[in-house]
């Protein structure tokens, strides 16, 4: 050890020693006028302020949009939809009673609500998804930049896709009690005889 | 090495605002890119995955209309028949059978139906985010 100490010299880095002199100055250029650093500030200040207030914002959108196409969502959705066909189709009882006037017992009426139902339900689960799509293209554009747009509610969804099913099924039962009810006045006129006297 | 002098010597040009300037811009695109990008390529898979005119939704799409409406013509079977028992009705063999054949025939055509939109629907969505949605987050960027 102490040879290598005499002989690390030759091996080591060389120190150099600056020789006299008086006083060496540096100075900063500094190339951005006072406008040009307030700014920079200014936007590095509000992307801090988006960080902290947006941001977590945006992430729990993300979430909810992911959570959009979720099984429960449709099931909420296509339930909102078939309430909304029952409430306006009215009470069971009545429609029974009402068709019982005209023709079989009520066959027609329960395969054309059956469809009107099927075809809400289908609109209601399409909605659903494409709510989901349209919450996602907003995330697109909010990662872009542009503003997200509305997305339409949930029972907006459910609204629309119960519109006009109803006047369909009545559409429907009426053209088939149309061609029936030549075959089911005899039964018809009992049936309304019966609910006269008894009662519905 | 220092040598003699009293020189003012500009050892170093700051251009304070527009390194925080770049400094932003990446942490900008840093943002982007972890937490927007990854979405915009679930949505491109989605939208594109399946190739041809559907999207990648449409398989389940297709399985919730066929249960909407199994679902909604046995729940039409089941009413009926606990309304014609509330009426004290019943029907013979050759009524059920007649019933068989409107109920099969109404159901398929409703399944026809379901199917078909479900199919146009999904054809709609995907144009509809093609030419609207990612068009124009393509034209942005």
């Amino acid at each position: 050890m102490a040879l290598f100490k005499q002989w690390a010299w030759l091996i080591m880095p060389h120190k150099f020693y600056g020789g006299g002199g008086s006083t060496t100055t540096t100075t900063t250029y500094n190339q951005d006028n006072p406008q040009q650093q307030a700014l920079a500030d200014v936007a590095q200040k509000k992307y801090d302020y988006y960080q902290a207030n947006y941001v977590p914002l945006e992430n729990q959108w993300m979430s909810n949009v992911s959570n959009m196409d979720s099984q429960a969502n449709h099931d909420l959705a296509t339930g909102m939809a078939a309430n909304s066909l029952k409430q306006e189709a009215g009470a069971q009882t009545q429609t029974a009673g009402s068709t019982m006037q005209g023709g079989r017992m009520m066959q027609g009426n329960y395969l054309a609500g059956a469809d009107a139902l099927a075809n809400a339900e289908t609109r209601a689960d399409m909605g659903t998804t494409n709510r989901m799509l349209q919450g996602e293209q907003g995330i697109v554009a909010m990662g872009q930049g542009q503003s997200t747009g509305a997305i339409e509610g949930l029972g907006s969804v459910a609204a629309q896709s119960v519109h006009g099913q109803n006047a369909n099924m009545e559409h429907a039962f009426n053209q088939q009690q149309a061609t029936q009810g030549i075959y089911g006045t005899g039964l018809g006129m009992a049936a309304a005889a019966g609910i006269n006297k008894y009662g519905s | 090495m220092g040598g003699g002098g009293s020189n003012s010597v500009p050892s170093s040009v700051d251009m304070v605002a527009s390194a925080k300037n770049a400094d932003l811009i990446n942490q900008q695109w840093a943002d982007y890119q972890t937490r927007f990008q990854p979405q915009e390529a679930n949505l491109v898979q989605q939208v594109n995955g399946a190739g041809g005119l559907q999207t990648t939704l449409l398989p389940q799409e297709q399985a919730r209309a066929t249960a909407n409406v199994n679902n909604s013509f046995d729940s039409a079977a089941g009413q009926q028949t606990r309304d014609m028992a509330r009426y004290g009705q019943s029907m013979n063999a050759e009524q059920q059978q007649q019933l068989a054949t409107n109920t099969g025939l109404a159901k398929s055509a409703s399944m026809a139906n379901a199917t078909n939109t479900t199919t146009q629907t999904d054809q709609d969505m995907k144009n509809s985010i093609m030419s609207g949605g990612l068009g124009a987050a393509s034209g942005a960027v």
